[in-house]
């Protein structure tokens, strides 16, 4: 018992590293959340303080609605409470952000409110900061194993059922490594994985998740170029089923979400899925890039209209966009970001933490 | 999603009407509004903010023509700094003049660079397309030897488009790869060089000093940044570093098929000062077009990219049966089978709501419609109506009025529907002959009758969905799809008549062939035709 505490601990502080880590370019060299960090180091809060604060927020492409929404909450709450000090109002915004993102994550609304617990907290917290830094793990450590494998009961005959993740999105926006890393850290965690090449359509995307199916030691089903995805997905499955495999994903290939025939394509993508395994694909990963500015909204709206998003994978956040346009995402259709991709490598990948997210946000540099 | 910036104008100006000038005040309200839409449409809040205040000096104390109403002037005014910054206006067909430095000196080399995933390999395929239609011979380099399968991914294009690729596998250096590659170049009198890069974060140290490598090694003469169009506000701070690393000299944007507003595409712009070359509009490698500041000025201000949509039209929309339809109509012979080309043809044009997100001045009544059309009851009404059909033997198609009661019975058993599913569809097939049998006589199959069969398939839509703006005519579709080069035409050059008759092909379009209410400045059908596009193979 006290030994799962223990390891549950390290997991999370891996997790929040990884955040941080990826994060850093930004809070340094001038990025915008560096400056929003910055931007509480006044003493008092000011008409234009607000003013800068709306334009950062902007410029991490969190939109003009939730940008305003964001800052009128803020405000209202900073009267309510008769503060004018930079760090109540700090303390206030970032519960507020947090709070964007946790509604969707069926979090506990507790851990909010205890983040806007004053002084005493926050300086326990830079404490803990420091004492980080000190024992910091070298980059490229794995990411946490899954707390919990997902399983799917078994046939009417007994016979086994493979998870099957179904991975989509826009042109070039990391689905394929996605996928590589996904494969790894469900691996880690004891599971057997089986990928499938449903992007049969674009140059070279079948080579490339074989090699990733090598590096990461994993069978990679495929057709040839140019075949029909929706029968590699099924291959897949079948093949997954056969093999007693634990979880199948489906590479897809990118697409954009005004294109009706690609999107019926997916839809039979699904459809197909379906018909290998009923109840399949039990997981839709909408991937998105971290640079992506307000076109985020309508590719999460067409996604899921078609298919149905439970979660998103965001991408590259080890440049220097953050991905702001998830918080829009988040609090207009209450989609959560389950997972985050931080670099080219496989261990560069970790499960979403909001509270972590954000606190990297803030974090000076 | 967006309510559109002559909207929220509207909105704004409503009470002042009558007036001679705008004041300090007025301009100063509808700038918010302005402002608000660059930065929904992903321009960089620095760049928007710049752009406001000039703007507000264009504005203020500008007199307001007689036939335009306060908010149409500021969109006028916003329009044209717009377009000026994005490039300045081009002359019709012919994209901006920024054609690819090509050296007289073979072999020119032209290397591409930007974020991963941006588009740099498909890029590279596409301008070789474009290059080799020009008469060039292009070599092709794989010099990204970091994303598995990248090489194999260039070699593919290379085959697909019989182009010589470049390669040495992945495990010699960028620069020197690059380097072999111009002395194959000269062996074999390629007369262009296009260097695919790898995809790479501005904050790479090591990759970027690669990048600064490979330029010393092969001295290209273009350095094109290439920029997807869906970005946000980072692309700003990504184009100024690689421009700053390695000196850039044009911009590509890509993925503007989609329904990115592009607004990044006009930020990367203004704060590099390189001009945009191409922009990307498919995936298959003729999708590359000459860039048009205009008309991403429009589609930034969400005023719809009416020529976009005509392409799209054209590209699904096969002359040769538009005709053999028109003719099937005149005689009253459209049968339940062309009802579902009509169908399939409307679907391949993209997602509803995509297409019709298109249109200008869309008023509210459009936008409502847009919304019910993009309800999954919508879609799947659709869906319905194809089973439905499908479920119909041959006989029964071209001839539906033999279609009785056992019959229906049968159909609804077949595609899983229900007889009143049967007989609503019959209703409204009927209802579509009839109207069709009207237009076949009066001149053609065009956009606004597509319309209106949309609103008919769609299921109970408001039967005032007369159509599309300025696309009546007569002629062949193709043709008839000829739509006003600008829907701001009228505006540019101040009030004048209506617009003279394209010089080829179709009867000018001097009103909307719907009953769509279309706003008088911005009346699309009033405007110039424009000449057919050049085209493409
Ligand atoms: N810096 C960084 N690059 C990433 C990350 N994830 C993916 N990439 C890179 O982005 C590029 C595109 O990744 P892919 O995985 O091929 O993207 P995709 O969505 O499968 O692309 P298509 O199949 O072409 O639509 C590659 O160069 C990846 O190495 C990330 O988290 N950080
Ligand atoms: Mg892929």
């Amino acid at each position: 018992m006290f030994k799962f505490f223990r390891r549950k601990k390290e997991a999370e502080q891996v997790i929040e590293e990884k955040t941080e880590q990826a994060l850093e370019k930004s809070r340094s060299e001038g990025g915008v959340f560096g400056q929003i960090g910055k931007l509480f180091e006044v003493d008092d809060i000011t008409d234009e303080f607000w003013e800068n604060l709306e334009r950062l927020l902007l410029q991490a492409d969190i939109g003009v609605n939730l940008t305003d929404k964001l800052i009128e909450n803020s405000q209202r709450r900073t009267l309510d409470e008769r503060t004018r000090r930079s760090r109540d109002v700090e303390a206030i915004f970032r519960s507020e952000m947090i709070k964007t993102l946790q509604e969707v994550q069926g979090k506990a609304q507790a851990s909010v409110d205890a983040l806007h617990q004053k002084e005493a907290r926050d300086r326990e917290w830079e404490r803990k900061q420091q004492d980080k830094q000190a024992q910091k793990r070298p980059k490229g450590t794995p990411p946490p194993p899954p707390a919990v494998i997902p399983k799917v009961s078994a046939g009417s005959e007994g016979e086994k059922r493979p998870y099957v993740i179904m991975v989509v999105g826009v042109n070039g926006n990391g689905k394929t490594t996605s996928i590589a890393k996904l494969t790894a850290y469900y691996q880690s965690g004891g599971a057997s994985v089986v990928l499938g090449a449903a992007d049969t359509f674009r140059a070279g995307a079948i080579d490339q998740l074989k090699l990733w199916g090598e590096r990461v030691n994993s069978p990679v089903i495929a057709r040839e170029f140019g075949s029909d995805p929706a029968s590699v997905a099924f291959d897949t499955v079948k093949y997954a089923q056969e093999h007693g495999a634990d979880i199948a994903i489906i590479d897809t290939a990118g697409r954009l979400q005004t294109n009706f025939n690609l999107i019926a394509e997916m839809q039979k993508i699904e459809r197909t899925i379906e018909k290998a395994q009923v109840g399949a694909p039990n997981e839709i990963l909408l991937v998105l890039d971290a640079v992506t500015g307000q076109n985020g909204l309508s590719q999460a709206k067409h996604f899921t209209n078609a298919v149905g998003i439970d979660g998103i994978v965001l991408t590259k956040l080890d440049g220097t966009a953050k991905g702001g346009i998830a918080f829009a995402i988040a609090h207009e259709l209450k989609i959560p970001i389950k997972y985050i991709g931080t670099g080219e490598k496989v261990v560069d990948f970790a499960e979403f933490e909001p509270e972590a997210y954000v606190n990297a946000l803030f974090q000076r540099a | 999603m967006f309510e559109t910036l002559s909207e929220r104008l509207e909105g704004t100006f409503r009470s002042l009407t009558g007036r001679g000038k705008l004041t300090e005040d007025d301009i100063r309200k509808a700038m918010t509004e302005v402002r608000r839409a660059l930065l929904e449409a992903d321009v960089n809040t620095i760049v928007a903010e710049e752009f406001v205040k000039d703007v507000t000096e264009a504005a203020l104390g500008s007199q307001i023509l007689t036939s335009l109403t306060p908010g149409q002037q500021v969109i006028k005014i916003v329009n044209d700094q717009l377009t000026e910054l994005l490039g300045g206006e081009n002359e019709e067909g012919e994209g901006n003049g920024n054609a690819l430095n090509i050296s007289k000196t073979p072999p020119t080399v032209i290397m591409l660079v930007g974020l991963q995933g941006t588009g740099k390999t498909t890029t590279v395929g596409k301008l070789a397309l474009a290059l080799r239609q020009q008469k060039h011979r292009p070599l092709l380099v794989a010099a990204d030897i970091y994303r598995p399968a990248a090489v194999e991914q260039l070699q593919t294009l290379g085959r697909q488009l019989d182009i010589p690729v470049y390669s040495e596998g992945t495990s010699v250096a960028p620069p020197l790869i690059a380097q072999h590659a111009i002395a194959q170049a000269r062996k074999n009198n390629n007369s262009v060089v296009l260097v695919d890069t790898a995809g790479r974060l501005q904050i790479d140290e090591p990759l970027m000093e690669e990048l600064q490598r490979i330029k010393s090694e092969v001295n290209p003469h273009e350095i094109l940044l290439v920029v997807d169009a869906m970005s946000g506000q980072e692309s700003v701070n990504v184009a100024m570093e690689f421009n700053r690393r390695i000196g850039i000299t044009g911009l590509i944007i890509t993925k503007m098929d989609g329904d990115a507003r592009g607004g990044s595409a006009l930020s990367v712009r203004a704060v590099t000062g390189v001009p945009i070359k191409y922009m990307g509009v498919g995936e298959k490698l003729d999708a590359l077009e000459p860039f048009y500041p205009d008309r991403i000025a429009q589609r930034i201000l969400g005023m719809g990219d009416i020529l976009s949509l005509i392409e799209r039209a054209q590209a699904t929309y096969d002359e040769e049966e538009a005709q053999k339809l028109q003719e099937k109509m005149r005689k009253g012979k459209f049968d339940l089978e062309d009802f579902l080309a009509q169908m399939r043809n409307l679907k391949k044009m993209g997602p509803l709501s995509g297409l019709l997100g298109m249109l200008p001045g869309m008023g509210k009544q459009m936008k409502e419609m847009r919304n019910a059309l993009n309800t999954p009851e919508a879609e799947s009404s659709l869906r319905r109506t194809e089973a439905i059909v499908l479920s119909m033997t041959k006989k029964e198609r071209q001839e539906p009025d033999i279609i009785n009661a056992s019959r229906r019975r049968r159909i609804a058993t077949g595609s899983g529907t229900t007889v009143a599913d049967v007989n609503e569809l019959l209703q409204q097939f009927r209802g579509m002959r009839q109207m069709m049998q009207m237009m076949g006589k009066g001149g053609g199959m065009n956009m606004a009758n597509l319309g209106s069969m949309l609103g008919n398939m769609g299921g109970g839509m408001p039967p005032g969905m007369g159509g599309m703006p300025g696309m009546g005519g007569g002629g062949g579709a193709r043709k008839q799809m000829q739509a006003p080069r600008d829907p701001l035409a009228d505006f540019k050059k101040g009030p004048r008549p209506a617009g003279p008759s394209g010089s080829n092909g179709g009867s000018p379009a001097s009103k909307p062939a719907g009953g769509l209410p279309v706003r008088t400045g911005s009346a699309p059908g009033a405007g110039q035709m424009r000449p057919p596009k050049k085209k493409k193979k």
